[in-house]
């Protein structure tokens, strides 16, 4: 397997938990405006970026390993751009919304214990 | 020195939802804020062309949110489709994506529209009130009033377009709250209500038609009929140790009032004098049960709970048949 | 053939039974739902209308003083909070006076619903029992009737507050001695 993206957590918004419940998880890399700081998780990301993964591959957060169930049109895109995604927790296999990124669903929980800043965020394909 | 700025109207495209929103920039908001990353898109820097706002990237320079007039986003549908509009900052999605994701319940119509494109921008004719954008804790008609009249072009549409905002906020904010009370009603009816009048009428049925009715309304009379009894039975339901047991949900007053009082004073075995003062003493024990959690709603501290029951219940014991008392006296006045 | 007629006998009065019941309710459905609707409509909307700011304001000036704290105050919050969140406005008080205002709030939960159904919807019986034996002497234009339902609700309405202002001074007087015996200082 092969690191397509590689991040590190600097910062869990205010807010990120409450998204958490709702279903998602909002990343955006360091800088983004402070309005969408507080509901996202802000990261900081290595400069290189690999192709786009497709369902089977994996993401980490932390610990906590993921199968990658569906992938946007733009989601990543947006990655590239803005260090910007929303991960779905509903392990769909179409992604409903061209920015989103589904994985296998997990408890909010388990995901909001996984995210401490330092911690690595990592798509592998 | 106040800068000329244009009211536009921008339409859903293809797809889109939402809007459409009239944006006008004023002196304290004049940036158009484009959240999309990888520049600013040319359907940012047309609106701010016509509207005569300042463009801005909101990755590379984030300005305060006081100054923001409009967004403009590429969101797919979580993110900064949601924030914004939370915000009540007007949110221009160039992504045909409607109300989605955990902020669902903010993207509205009329802060909010989507799938838009360069030409779904155009000025403003003034029969179309100004989307204000202002945060959901500042009260709306302050807003308004802070705000100094924006200067029109040519006309004095600018005023206008003021006061068919407020009166067209107003009338929704009104029209709001009816509709919300009428659904509020209708959900206590439907829940409390007519459950509780099956149950009721059920009781009432079986009473009649067999005749326990009349049984009980006898024996209930010396009770119910004449003061003496009443205070007897309110003295009864105000035992510091029955009241908490004969109070949950007022069930046990709501039966006596309704398949055993009412009925016999319907029949006439009870005579109408009574109904006031009966209506207190079956109901002596009212709330005796709730007395912790009713106080801590209040929020009593543990101290006041512990001290606070028992007066409530010794009172009760005293209060109840003077209650009686005085309604009956009272219904001397009818 | 007495069998079947008695089997017929216990099935004609079972379902007598409950046509009886039925013939009740649908006297209820179409006497009180109609108006109870309309009017609960109309009450929320002025609750909500008028505002959380305004009645707070209000709440803590009738907290002050002894004689609308255990009238005015309770009246405000079964109005505009209505039965169980009335008991809130506890917060605006001393605690001394906390239990003596939850036994004049909660006194009040069904005198007021003879005017104003909204405060207490769920227990609406306890009024509408005696109002509906009222209202069948009243169609029957019974001679030993002096007075109508709405005297009947108005009377319940002001006598339930001068009860509750009583029982709210006379809890408080008991909460200070019971407090004083046990050596707490609320």
């Amino acid at each position: 397997m092969t690191t397509l993206y590689h991040t590190k957590i600097s910062e869990v918004g205010a807010e990120a938990p409450d998204m958490l419940l709702g279903g998602v998880l909002i990343l955006f890399k360091l800088g983004a405006p402070p309005e969408l700081a507080e509901v996202s998780v802000l990261h900081e990301p290595h400069e290189k970026i690999g192709s786009a993964p497709k369902p089977g591959d994996m993401l980490s957060i932390g610990k906590l390993n993921l199968k990658i169930t569906a992938v946007g049109d733009t989601a990543w895109k947006k990655v590239a751009d803005l260090g910007h995604v929303v991960i779905n927790f509903n392990a769909a296999t179409h992604a409903e919304r061209p920015g989103e990124i589904c994985v296998e669903a997990r408890h909010a929980d388990e995901v909001a214990k996984a995210l401490t800043p330092g911690a690595a965020i990592e798509f592998r394909g | 020195m106040a800068k000329k700025y244009k009211a536009v109207r921008v339409e859903q495209g293809r797809g889109g939802w939402g809007g459409p929103l009239v944006i006008l920039p004023t002196p304290e908001r004049d940036k158009i804020v484009a959240i999309t990353g990888g520049g600013i898109p040319a359907e940012a820097k047309r609106l701010a062309e016509l509207t005569g706002a300042t463009v801005i990237d909101g990755f590379k320079a984030p300005p305060v949110e006081s100054e923001i007039c409009a967004v403009v986003i590429d969101c797919g549908g979580t993110a900064r489709c949601g924030v914004y509009p939370r915000k009540r900052i007007p949110t221009i999605n160039l992504t045909p994506v409607g109300q989605s994701g955990p902020l669902a319940q903010f993207i509205t119509e009329d802060i909010y529209v989507s799938g838009v494109k360069a030409q779904n921008m155009k000025l403003a004719d003034g029969s179309e009130p100004v989307t204000v954008g202002f945060d959901s804790k500042e009260k709306p008609m302050a807003k308004q009033a802070a705000r100094p009249a924006p200067a029109a072009d040519g006309s004095g549409s600018g005023a206008l377009v003021d006061i068919i905002t407020s009166i067209g906020r107003v009338m929704g904010k009104v029209v709001n709250i009816l509709f919300n009370s009428g659904r509020r009603s209708v959900d206590q009816v439907i829940r409390n209500v007519i459950p509780f009048m099956a149950f009721v009428t059920m009781m009432i049925g079986i009473i009649n038609y067999t005749g326990i009715g009349n049984g009980l309304a006898h024996l209930m009379e010396p009770l119910a009929g004449n003061i003496v009894g009443l205070l007897i039975l309110s003295a009864i339901c105000g035992i510091p140790f029955l009241s908490p047991i004969l109070g949950p949900g007022a069930v046990i007053a709501q039966v006596i009032g309704a398949a055993i009082i009412g009925p016999a004073i319907g029949t006439g075995a009870i005579a109408p004098a009574m109904a006031l003062p009966a209506l207190f003493a079956y109901n002596t024990q009212v709330g005796c049960d709730f007395v912790p959690v009713g106080l801590a709603l209040g929020e009593a501290k543990p101290e006041t709970i512990q001290i606070g029951v028992p007066a409530v219940l010794i009172s009760r014991q005293i209060m109840g048949p003077v209650s009686v008392l005085i309604a009956y006296a009272a219904s001397y006045l009818l | 053939m007495d069998q079947l007629t008695g089997i017929t006998w216990v099935a004609e009065h079972f379902i007598g039974m409950f046509n009886e019941g039925g013939k009740t309710f649908v006297g209820f459905v179409t006497g009180i739902i109609p108006t109870l609707v309309v009017l609960l409509t109309a009450f929320y909307a002025v609750t909500s209308l008028i505002g959380e700011d305004r009645v707070h304001n209000a709440a803590r000036w009738a907290g002050k003083y002894a004689l609308t704290r255990y009238s005015l105050l309770p009246l405000l919050a079964v109005f505009f909070l209505t039965n169980p969140m009335a008991y809130t406005f506890g917060v605006f008080l001393e605690e001394k006076h906390k239990p003596a205002f939850y036994d004049a709030a909660v006194s009040f939960v069904h005198p007021s619903t003879g005017l104003f159904p909204h405060t207490n919807p769920g227990e609406l019986f306890v009024w509408l029992g005696v109002a509906a034996g009222i209202t069948t002497l009243q169609t029957a234009g019974n001679p030993a009737l002096t007075f109508t339902v709405t005297d009947l609700a108005v009377a319940y309405f002001f006598v339930g507050l001068l009860v509750i202002t009583l029982k709210g001074i006379v809890t408080e007087r008991i909460t200070a001695i019971l407090a004083k015996r046990q050596g707490v200082e609320l």
